[in-house]
């Protein structure tokens, strides 16, 4: 095992759920209709999701097999990748204390890790960064 | 997926990923992390308007943020409603 995976990066957080702001990323490949769909065969971009979309606005680009992954389910109702309704409802109920002012969005299916480590990852923690988030939701398909 | 919640996690904020591929979320290390046992690939959080057992998932998610643990695990759990 490499040495870099043995240190495991981990904030502590004082903050109790209710005070939090929750951002959502996601590796499932959901964008918004009047985005640059994915490539299929590999992409190392990410998409920046605004805080006031609305679910219906979503569409999912992803190259995985449909037998593995079938985006005809999260098609019907994107809370089941990007569980922006869900979190909204959380909000209101005071279970966190709000929701993001901005999301992001991968295909997990890409070809050039080299180039997303080095630079798609690090774009990504410095958009969250600069949000409103102090916690962050992650799901993966 | 779990690089990207490495890098925001080391970045200052606390992260917690719901995986459906503990094995290969596994090798990686996450910093906080859910399996929820017996879900399809496409429903990291339930079925499609399921919202009573995305709301669990998603509950169970966000309250490791504020359980105190070894990073590196993933928390299996049940949700008989899917």
């Amino acid at each position: 095992m490499e040495m870099s995976r043995k240190a495991i990066p981990y904030t502590p957080n004082d903050k109790p759920l209710a005070e939090m702001t929750i951002a959502i990323v996601s590796t499932a490949g959901a964008h918004l209709k009047d985005q640059e769909p994915f490539n299929t065969q590999g992409d190392d971009t990410y998409r920046l999701i605004p805080g006031d979309v609305s679910s219906d606005q979503f569409t999912v680009t992803h190259g995985a097999p449909k037998e593995h992954y079938n985006t005809d389910e999260p098609k019907k109702d994107i809370n089941v990748i990007f569980p922006i309704d869900r979190l909204r409802e959380l909000a209101a109920e005071g279970f966190i204390g709000g929701v993001g002012d901005k999301h992001i969005t991968m295909m997990g299916y890409a070809m050039r890790l080299k180039k997303i480590v080095e630079e798609t990852v690090p774009a990504v923690a410095k958009e969250i960064t600069r949000s409103k988030a102090d916690g962050v939701l992650l799901t993966a398909g | 997926m779990v690089t990207v919640q490495r890098a925001i996690e080391a970045a200052g904020i606390p992260t917690v990923l719901v995986t459906l591929d503990p094995d290969q979320s596994g090798v990686m290390r996450p910093p906080r992390a859910i399996h929820p046992k017996g879900f399809a690939f496409g429903h990291s959080l339930g079925k499609p308007f399921d919202t009573e057992t995305q709301k669990a998932v998603i509950k169970a998610a966000l309250e490791q943020l504020v359980i105190k643990q070894e990073p590196g695990q993933i928390h299996f759990m049940d949700f008989p409603s899917y």
